[in-house]
C-alpha cells in the first residue's frame, strides 16, 4: 500500500530529529517528497510503501511526538476546462507522472507523482494544482 | 502548370447542393498513403487544416462607446491591462503580451481577451487631459463585449508555417517561448501542428491569399496579408488576419503565460485548402515525417543561434528525440489536439453548407525576408571597456606570492592561465580570505575552475546580465581559444554608467 502523508512540526520541534527516530523505530523505509521550513511550521511530505500495521505503527510515533499528520488522496490535479492538451507539463516531469497519450490527450499517473512542482511553471494555462 | 483539378466555383456549388467531399489534413494525408494521391486528389475537394498555438502578436481593436460627458481617453487599462490609446477618443488595441501593472505577466492582454469571449465584467479605466469638445479627464466602469461597439481581432502575426524546435545546451535552466528548457540539452520545446499547419498544406501559398476566408478563433476571419517576419522562401511564411471577436469563443482562444517569458494569447486558426490543382493536393498530402524543422541552441543569446540537427515533425510528435547524443523528451507548446479540433470543426461548417470557399483578391508574396534589425548607433563593448594590463597568477604560485600581487596591483580578480596564457581559473581577494582562514597553502584549491567570462565583442548589457544572474563581480576576458585578452569588473561598468550620466556618452574608435 503507498501512502503519502503530510507532516506538520511544531517551530519548536524541527530542529530535533524525530523522522528519523520513527524510521528506525518503525523500520519503515519512507521517502521524502518534499520539506518546507517556514517562521511558523516545518511542512514535509512523505511517501511508503507499506503495509496498514507499518503505516499504523510510524504515525503512532510521529504523533506521539507532536507532529500533525494529514493524508494526502490526491497529489495532482489537472483543469480539464483550462488543459489545452499541449503537452509542456510532460517534458519537464521526472517521473513520467504526466504524459501525451497516442490521441494527444494528457494523462496523468498519480502514483509516480513526486510533487516537484515543475508541471506548475510548465503550464501556460495554470491547469494544474498541486496537492503538497 | 500543374494539372487542374476543380475550381474554387465549383467546390462551393458542391457546398451548396451539399455533396461536397471535405477531410481533415490528417485524414488527407492518410487517404493519399492508401488509395495513392492521384485518386485521393479526385475524390476530395476540401482539405481543412488547424492550428493552435501561443501567438504573440495578437490583439483586438476595441470601440468603448462614448461616455457622458466624452473622455478623449489617451490612457487606459483594462483589468489593469494597458490599452495602446494611440488612437482617436474611445478606439484602442490591447496587445496580447500587455501585461497587468498590478498583476505582472501572470495576467495579461491575451487574458483580457479570453475574457472578453467568455463575456466576463472587465474593469475599465482611462485617462484623458480634457479637451473643449472631450472635457472629461477620468472614467472607471464595468464593461463587457456587449457593451463594446466592435471588438475586431486583428493579429499581425499568426499561423506560422513551421517553427523551430528549441534546445538548452547550457548549465542552467531557461525559461522561453518555447518553455521550460532544461540544462545540457535536457529536453526540446516546439510548436506547430506539422501535418495539420493551414499554411505548410499549402506551402507554395497558391489558394491562400489576401481575402482568404478561414477559421479564427472559433469565428470567422480573413486573411488581411502577409503577416509580418513573413519568409516564404525558408517555409517560415505567415499571415495577418482579421475577425469579429464577438463571434469567437473562448475555446479557441486561451489567455496564457509563460513562465518567466511573458502573457500571450493561444489562438486556433484553421483554413480551408481546395485542391484547384495537383501541385496543391500533393502539398495537402505532405506527411508529418516530411516536414522539418531545426533543432536550435537557445542557451546561445543571438539572433544567429547554432542549427543542432534537422528533425521531423513526426520524431518531434513522437515525443522522444536525439540531441547530442542522448534521447531526450520533446514537448509541444502547441496543441494537436486542439489543432485537430479546428481542423474538424471546419470541416463540419464546410460540410454543412455554412462557409463558402474564397479566392484570394490578391497573393501573398513571395518574396519576402526577415531582416534583422541595423544597430547603427554605438553600443558601447567589452573590448573598449576592459583592462588589459592586469596580475594573472600561475598554477605553481603561492597563495602569499598571489595576495602580494593583489595587494601591489590593487586587483580583487586574478586569473590563472597556463604557459600560453591560456585561462585556467581565477582567484579573487574572498578566495584568499578562504585560505588563510583554512591554512590552505596551494593556489590550486581554492581556485575557481569553472570560470564564467566575456568575450571582447560582447555588448556591456550582455555582461551586466551575466554579473547579476551568477552574483560574481569581474570576469576574465578572453578570445576563442581561451587566452586571457583582460579583464572587466562591476567598478569598470560603473565608471561607464557615472560617464554617461553626467553626459559624457562614451562613443568608440571603432
Amino acid at each position: 500500500m503507498k501512502v503519502r502523508l503530510e507532516l506538520k512540526y511544531s517551530p519548536t520541534h524541527v530542529n530535533r530529529p524525530i523522522l528519523a527516530r520513527a524510521i528506525l523505530e518503525s523500520g519503515v523505509p519512507v521517502n521524502i517528497l518534499n520539506a518546507r521550513l517556514t517562521a511558523s511550521e516545518g511542512l514535509m511530505t512523505i511517501e511508503m510503501d507499506a503495509d496498514e500495521k507499518a503505516v499504523a505503527k510510524i504515525t503512532e510515533i510521529l504523533r506521539s511526538n507532536g507532529v500533525q499528520i494529514k493524508e494526502i488522496p490526491r497529489y495532482v490535479e489537472i483543469d480539464r476546462n483550462r488543459c489545452i492538451d499541449c503537452g509542456a507539463c510532460t517534458s519537464v516531469c521526472p517521473t513520467d507522472a504526466l504524459t501525451l497519450s497516442h490521441e494527444g490527450r494528457l494523462t496523468v499517473n498519480e502514483e509516480k507523482c513526486v510533487l516537484c512542482g515543475n508541471c506548475l511553471k510548465a503550464c501556460p494555462v495554470k491547469a494544474v494544482t498541486l496537492y503538497r | 502548370m500543374d494539372e487542374s483539378l476543380r475550381t474554387i466555383e465549383h467546390i462551393n456549388d458542391k457546398i451548396f447542393k451539399g455533396d461536397v467531399t471535405v477531410l481533415t489534413a490528417e485524414e488527407f494525408v492518410k487517404l493519399a498513403e492508401s488509395s495513392g494521391l492521384e485518386r485521393a486528389a479526385r475524390e476530395v475537394d476540401v482539405v481543412t487544416t488547424g492550428t493552435f498555438g501561443a501567438m504573440c502578436s495578437s490583439g483586438a481593436f476595441l470601440n468603448f462607446g462614448h461616455a457622458d460627458p466624452p473622455i478623449k481617453m489617451t490612457k487606459a487599462w483594462l483589468n489593469d491591462v494597458p490599452v495602446y490609446k494611440g488612437l482617436a477618443a474611445v478606439d484602442g488595441y490591447i496587445g496580447a503580451t500587455a501585461y497587468s501593472e498590478t498583476r505582472g505577466i501572470d495576467y495579461g492582454g491575451g487574458h483580457v481577451i479570453e475574457d472578453l469571449v467568455s463575456g466576463r465584467e472587465i474593469f475599465l479605466r482611462g485617462e484623458g487631459y480634457g479637451t473643449d469638445c472631450y472635457p472629461r479627464k477620468h472614467v472607471e466602469t464595468i464593461i463587457t463585449i456587449e457593451d463594446l461597439n466592435q471588438a475586431v481581432l486583428v493579429n499581425p502575426r499568426n499561423a506560422y508555417q513551421r517553427y523551430f524546435a528549441a534546445t538548452n545546451s547550457s548549465d542552467r535552466t531557461l525559461y522561453t517561448y518555447l518553455g521550460t528548457l532544461l540544462p545540457n540539452y535536457g529536453n526540446i520545446g516546439f510548436s506547430g501542428s506539422g501535418e495539420l499547419s493551414p499554411l505548410y498544406k499549402d506551402r507554395d501559398l497558391e489558394t491562400i491569399g489576401i481575402g482568404t476566408r478561414i477559421f479564427l478563433g472559433g469565428g470567422v476571419g480573413y486573411v488581411i496579408g502577409e503577416g509580418t517576419q513573413h519568409y516564404p522562401s525558408k517555409y517560415l511564411s505567415t499571415i495577418m488576419v482579421a475577425g469579429d471577436l464577438k463571434k469567437m469563443s473562448s475555446e479557441f482562444l486561451k489567455g496564457a503565460t509563460f513562465y518567466k517569458y511573458g502573457a500571450t494569447l493561444y489562438v486556433g486558426v484553421g483554413i480551408p485548402i481546395p485542391l484547384v490543382n495537383m501541385n496543391v493536393a500533393r502539398n495537402a498530402a505532405t506527411p508529418d515525417e516530411q516536414i522539418f524543422t531545426e533543432i536550435i541552441d537557445y542557451s546561445v543569446p543571438s539572433v544567429n543561434r547554432p542549427v543542432l540537427r534537422r528533425v521531423s515533425y513526426r520524431e518531434l510528435k513522437h515525443g522522444l528525440v536525439e540531441v547530442n547524443g542522448r534521447t531526450v523528451k520533446a514537448a509541444s507548446m502547441s496543441s494537436i489536439r486542439k489543432a485537430r479540433e479546428v481542423a474538424e470543426t471546419l470541416k463540419k461548417w464546410i460540410t454543412e453548407g455554412g462557409f463558402l470557399l474564397t479566392r484570394p483578391v490578391a497573393p501573398l508574396s513571395r518574396e519576402s525576408v526577415q531582416k534583422t534589425m541595423p544597430l547603427r548607433k554605438h553600443e558601447p563593448k567589452v573590448a573598449e571597456l576592459m583592462r588589459t594590463r592586469i596580475p594573472t597568477a600561475r598554477l605553481t604560485d603561492s597563495i602569499r606570492e598571489v595576495s602580494a600581487k593583489m595587494v601591489r596591483e590593487n586587483a580583487d580578480h586574478v586569473p590563472v592561465v597556463d604557459e600560453e596564457n591560456r585561462l585556467m581559473g581565477i582567484v579573487t581577494t574572498w578566495d584568499i580570505a578562504k585560505a588563510v582562514a583554512a591554512n590552505v597553502e596551494r593556489l590550486e584549491a581554492i581556485m575557481t575552475r569553472n570560470v564564467i567570462v566575456a568575450k571582447p565583442h560582447e555588448t556591456i548589457d550582455m555582461v551586466a546580465k551575466r554579473m547579476e544572474q551568477y552574483d560574481i563581480t569581474g570576469l576574465p576576458v578572453v578570445d576563442d581559444d581561451n587566452h586571457v585578452l583582460g579583464l572587466i569588473t562591476s567598478a569598470d561598468l560603473s565608471r561607464l554608467l557615472k560617464a554617461s550620466e553626467g553626459g559624457v556618452v562614451v562613443e568608440g574608435q571603432a
